[in-house]
């Protein structure tokens, strides 16, 4: 598909052109020869750019390399692949999602108003913080290089990107020849994603109510549960020798099941409950909307955190449409969860969801307002409120920190590294 | 490549060329040694290993300096008027815009103010070409450009960088602070670049070429001070001498002109040859204004003379010329300064294809450019022949004879002809009167002469036309002027007395003085006793350049010497000035160096002759040189152009084609030529597609089988072609199909089936029976339907 090809000449090139206009004016005024040569040089210079425009990016591709998902807050890296099948080497290319405006152009359709209606505003910009935008120096003929645009996604949501666009203004920034392609994609953008205090994880992952970490049941290989025959495909090193030389027939020994830790996260989207919450803000300036991203975060982070613990993870969501899992340990199916989380559309509501879907109450549940007790277990369960939030991800050494009352520099690079954990080890996961 | 440190050094480099270039067009060394030295500490400065800019206010101070410092400078400068008034003004805002860049070199530099150092410069050196045309600033000035060029380059790359960094640290968190990556470049970047710089700079240098020799020049407007605009103060060739007393200074040391001699026909190179080229004869002195001039009977009785240019052999001036040595000289001045043409001794002839018409006087033998073949500006070049020695009353009596040629050769001078013939020549007889006049009035000089003459025992009747001892006389005073006890040769010459003659004041008072004052002293004292003399000014000619062949004119070799009229002898030239210190005054130093020193002033000639005085009339020479070297390679018969030239002109003829032949066979052509390239393409896209299914290596029997077979992966690449999707060249089939695949699977799992089929066919050595054909058919079908999204089943794309 052959891309939409955009000339312009910017302020840059009206100036030269109005430079080397008045060196010829003061040419034939002084009759000097090395002016009538500089206007030369200068006029060359104005044809060159114009010739070498037409010919630049003629036989050069753009093609988008996105990541498997992004996370709100964190980086995140799109690369744009760039072949240069041309002959012609090609220099200083600007490449991204959507030509950056200069400034004043900027400044000018806001002065005339009509800064929202410009056309090149595109869906992206309302999930990403920045437009994304590379630069790459080189590509030579018949080479492919590949360039990065960093962009940090505000919030959850799918990001719609549209075209690429990859542009030069080599050789003086005279003209500026545009190559745009018709890319359309969807990336996911996980909610926020941070580090759940260490206590409250741990009492989330005590309160399993048997407190057992095996099951009495054969099949695993945790500790001793009985002796049975040798049955074809059983493991050697599960022979119990001793016992087969006693009965001269062979005997193997069952071991237990484990059983890890699980929890099951409830995200309560209620009316009711989010009414609750905003009552309790009063005039403070929060929205709804607000508090629903606040949760949402919160319960994508213990999913995310807990994952990490290798504990067994399910979700239920109280309120919105979405689907509800099963408690299990697993990358696919923690994606899958966050996926959800980032798709949750919080207009559609469902009809009530049933509190135990699998036969599994919630024991972690995320809601928004205040957390019920300061995160202490009531009933077995947990209930964690948007409003404690900053207590709820604060870190261990934080807390260290506040009782020392000072924040030294290892300190604070421990909490900054600390609070990406969860994102980095998300996209660790996932491109391995 | 690092480009951001490259460029610094480069702005650095530009910005300290630019302060040598503009000092340079100025001639100011001071000023040069002082900016120079400034700029470079700036470096030390700002980036040193322990350099840091300095404070903006601190910049700010010193640009408020700057702005001073131009105030200071047009106000000293506001009072010059005229033609150089302009020159101070760009010097002034030179200044300006190069100390701005020196601070600028001191301060934080941010691409606003790269970009402000880059448009300061380009001002400058503007500036600085109206001011001067030095080689050496022409050197400068194109380093300039090509440093300029790679800044330029560079500056695309740092700006570029810096606003995606900007850009991305605008839209980071806080907590992310963005670090400016490493530039993507690829293999080979840099001698890609550098071809690339090369490229553009000889675009661009040829483009300068062409619109340099192209761009029409002003007919009227003469290239001004070509001999030196960027000396301070010019002294040479004038038109009249004003004694006005106060030193001269000598001048310049740029030169106006080139002449090569002949003598007889021999090419004469001797260096103390020491001849004087003739340029106005003066032959009025005002006493008033204690001025030499040309007197009106001189001017009244100039006439015009208009050359053909068609007339190689030139013009006549004089009809009968006497015996004597023929010296002819082809003399190539850079600038026609006040129309006056040189010539050695009395001209007789002279050709030129650049001289319209010429205005001659045969009373003082003096020349006058009266046109051009187009233009008034730039360099003149013209042959001129003259009898050594030799203005006799026969030479002046031939001028009068040449009247009845301007009267043959023009019907327009017949009435000046007729007044010329008519009467006699006023030089020769009523005009030698005001040639002494006056001076028998000033009985100081008079009493001095008279008393120098007796003294050599020798007599003089004042009113007699000629007397047999007026070489005598002239020579006692000649001896008189050049003796060291008597006088002294000097440029740094006092002023007059108040109400004294400067003339007077030379000869009785000060007894030092420059040429002019020899000269008019000289006439002084021969008028005073009745000899007829007259001031001659031109140049004195020593000067030899080796390299080149010529002799070289400066405009510290301009001189005043005198004729004296000697009875038969005619006007005798008489050098009354010291000959020992006008030689040291003139004449070069020949020392180990001058071989080097010839060959720069052979090039800078060649500069100043080929690019400085390029005019009007040049262009349209070199043009015309151009065309008639086209058409007489084309008529030359033997050499292979004009062969072919012949042929092609011959192809009517041979083939009794008129004009509507001759166009359809221009246009079969064409269409051939189209279809030659169109071949060729196909050509290239065969080759291409040989490459594409890896069969280059097979030998042409089974290549020309395996294409056949493989003919439906060629459709099938095609068809992905032109939806986007090319294969690059260094992809195997199966690795682009298993991408095409990865990214949507139900589109292009006809791909892979394809894929599947074509190494079956190409490497398992399968035939394409029937069942693959029936196979190929249907996948290309799917293939075709889904690249159109005529399938429902075309995944989007999966992440």
């Amino acid at each position: 598909m052959r891309p939409a090809i955009r000339y312009q000449i910017g302020p840059g090139g009206l100036l030269y052109t109005v430079a080397t206009g008045m060196i010829l004016v003061g040419a034939f005024k002084t009759q000097a020869n090395l002016l009538f040569w500089a206007f030369g040089l200068t006029a060359g210079a104005l044809l060159l750019s114009i010739f070498l425009s037409l010919i630049s990016l003629r036989k050069v591709g753009v093609k988008r390399l996105t990541p498997a998902q992004g996370i709100a807050g964190e980086p995140l890296v799109l690369r744009y692949s760039i072949e240069n099948r041309g002959w012609i080497p090609a220099f200083s290319l600007l490449i991204g999602e959507r030509e950056a405006l200069p400034g004043w152009m900027e400044r000018f359709r806001q002065l005339i108003g009509r800064a929202d209606e410009t056309p090149r505003r595109t869906a992206h910009t309302d999930v990403l913080n920045n437009e994304p935008l590379g630069w790459v120096m080189h590509v030579g003929p018949g080479q492919t290089a590949q360039g990065e645009a960093l962009s940090w996604p505000k919030h959850r949501g799918e990001l719609h990107l549209d075209r690429v666009f990859v542009s030069t203004t080599f050789p003086f920034g005279i003209v500026r020849k545009t190559l745009f392609f018709q890319q359309p994609e969807t990336l996911l953008v996980y909610p926020r994603l941070q580090r759940i205090n260490r206590r409250i994880m741990a009492r989330a992952v005590a309160v399993e109510p048997t407190g057992r970490q095996q099951i009495d049941k054969p099949g695993g290989n945790e500790e001793f549960f009985g002796l049975r025959a040798y049955r074809s495909g059983d493991p050697t090193k599960h022979i119990d020798w001793k016992h087969s030389a006693k009965i001269s027939k062979l005997i193997t020994r069952e071991l237990t099941l484990p059983n890890p830790p699980r929890v099951m996260v409830g995200l309560d989207l209620r009316n009711a409950s989010l009414d609750a919450a905003l009552a309790v803000h009063g005039d403070d300036d929060v929205t709804r909307r607000d508090l629903i991203e606040s949760a949402i975060q919160l319960a994508a982070s213990i999913v995310c955190d807990t994952h990490i613990h290798g504990s067994e993870v399910g979700m239920i969501v109280f309120g919105p449409t979405c689907k509800s899992f099963r408690m299990h340990h697993s990358l696919p199916h923690r994606n899958k969860i966050l996926e959800a989380l980032a798709r949750l559309d919080v207009e559609k509501t469902q009809a009530e969801q049933q509190a135990a879907p699998f036969g599994v109450e919630p024991t972690v549940i995320v809601r928004p307002g205040s957390s019920v007790a300061n995160g202490a277990v009531i009933n077995g369960k947990i209930v964690l409120g948007t409003n404690d939030m900053n207590d709820l991800v604060r870190d261990l050494d934080q807390d260290v920190q506040a009782f020392l009352g000072r924040r030294s520099a290892p300190m604070a690079r421990r909490d900054e590294t600390a609070k990406s954990v969860a994102a980095a080890s998300v996209l660790v996961e996932a491109e391995a | 490549m690092n480009v951001i440190s490259l460029f610094r050094r480069l702005v650095f480099a530009q910005v300290l060329l630019g302060v040598v270039a503009f000092c340079m067009a100025e001639e100011n060394p001071g000023m040069m040694l002082i900016a120079g030295t400034i700029g470079v500490l700036s470096w030390y400065v700002v980036e040193g290993p322990t350099g840091r800019p300095l404070p903006q206010w601190l910049i700010h101070l010193g640009a408020v300096g700057a702005v001073m410092w131009l105030i200071m400078e047009i106000f000293r400068v506001r009072t010059i008027t005229g033609a150089d008034a302009n020159r101070p003004m760009i010097i002034a805002m030179g200044h300006f815009t190069m100390w701005l860049q020196v601070l600028q070199l001191y301060g934080k530099k941010g691409n606003r103010e790269y970009a402000l150092i880059l448009v300061l410069g380009l001002m400058q050196m503007v500036g600085a070409s109206t001011i001067s045309y030095s080689m050496v600033y022409g050197v400068l000035l194109g380093a300039y450009c090509i440093v300029a060029m790679f800044t330029i380059l560079l500056f695309q790359f740092k700006s570029l960088s810096d606003m995606v960094l900007e850009h991305t640290q605008k839209g980071a968190p806080e907590k992310d602070r963005v670090k400016r990556a490493q530039p993507v470049a690829g293999r080979n970047a840099r001698w890609h670049f550098r071809g690339m710089a090369l490229f553009i700079g000889a675009f661009c240098g040829v483009t300068a070429t062409v619109v340099f020799v192209l761009m029409p020049r002003h007919p009227d407007q003469a290239i001004k001070g070509l001999s030196g605009p960027g000396t301070q103060q010019t002294v040479g060739f004038n038109d009249h001498v004003q004694l006005g007393g106060g030193s001269i200074s000598s001048g310049s040391d740029a030169a106006v002109a080139k002449l090569v001699l002949r003598r007889d026909g021999q090419e004469v190179t001797d260096e103390s040859i020491g001849l004087l080229l003739r340029g106005a004869a003066l032959d009025h002195y005002s006493f008033r204004t204690h001025t030499w001039e040309r007197r009106q009977p001189s001017r009244l009785m100039e006439r015009t003379i208009r050359l053909d240019p068609q007339d190689e052999t030139g013009f006549d001036l004089a009809m009968e010329v006497p015996n004597g040595p023929v010296l002819e000289a082809d003399i190539t001045l850079r600038e026609v300064s006040r129309g006056v043409l040189f010539s050695f001794f009395p001209p007789t002839h002279i050709q030129s294809d650049m001289i319209a018409a010429l205005n001659f006087s045969p009373v003082d033998q003096q020349m006058m450019l009266a046109g051009r073949r187009s233009g008034t500006g730039g360099a003149l070049s013209y042959t001129i022949r003259s009898i050594e020695n030799s203005a006799t009353p026969a030479l002046m009596q031939s001028y009068e004879r040449t009247a009845s040629r301007f009267t043959a050769m023009d019907p327009d001078m017949g009435s000046a002809a007729a007044e010329f013939g008519g009467i006699e020549n006023p030089w020769y007889r009523e005009g030698r009167p005001y040639r002494r006049r006056r001076w028998e009035d000033h009985q100081r000089v008079q009493r001095h002469a008279k008393a120098l003459i007796e003294s050599a025992e020798l007599t003089r009747d004042y009113e007699a036309e000629t007397d047999p001892n007026d070489a005598a006389i002239v020579q006692v005073f000649l001896t008189y002027l050049q003796n060291p006890a008597n006088f002294q040769y000097s440029l740094d010459n006092p002023p007059a007395l108040d109400g004294e003659d400067p003339t007077e004041s030379f000869m009785f008072t000060h007894r030092r003085g420059h040429c002019e004052l020899f000269a008019s002293a000289l006439a002084a004292m021969c008028r005073s006793v009745g000899i007829e003399s007259r001031v001659i000014t031109g140049y004195r000619v020593s000067e030899y350049n080796s390299v080149g062949g010529y002799y070289v004119v400066r405009q510290n070799n301009a001189h005043a010497w005198n004729e004296v009229f000697l009875g038969d002898e005619g006007w005798s030239t008489i050098d009354p000035t010291p000959p020992g210190d006008l030689a040291d005054e003139h004449d070069r130093h020949r020392g180990l160096l001058s071989g080097l020193r010839d060959f720069y002033e052979h090039v800078e000639f060649l500069w100043l002759s080929s690019f400085v005085t390029y005019d009007q009339n040049t262009r349209q020479k070199l043009l015309g040189d151009i065309e008639e070297s086209f058409n007489e390679a084309a008529d030359d018969d033997e050499a292979w152009f004009g062969q072919v030239v012949d042929f092609f002109k011959s192809i009517p003829e041979m083939f009794a084609i008129d004009r509507a032949n001759e166009l359809a066979i221009s246009v079969i052509c064409l269409f051939i030529f189209l279809a030659l390239i169109t071949l060729a393409r196909i050509l290239v896209i065969r080759h291409r597609r040989l490459a594409a299914l890896r069969i280059s290596g097979l030998s042409d029997e089974k290549r020309k089988g395996m294409t056949k077979r493989l003919r439906f992966y060629l459709l099938m690449l095609d068809m992905l072609e032109r939806n986007g999707f090319r294969r690059p060249q260094w992809q195997s089939p199966r690795q682009f199909a298993e991408d095409l695949a990865r990214e949507q699977p139900t589109k292009f799992e006809s791909v892979v089936a394809l894929t599947d089929l074509f190494y079956e066919i190409r490497f398992g050595h399968r035939d394409l029976d029937e069942s693959r054909r029936r196979r190929v058919r249907e996948q290309l079908k799917r293939l075709e339907d889904a690249l159109a999204g005529r399938t429902d089943d075309v995944a989007q794309p999966v992440h």
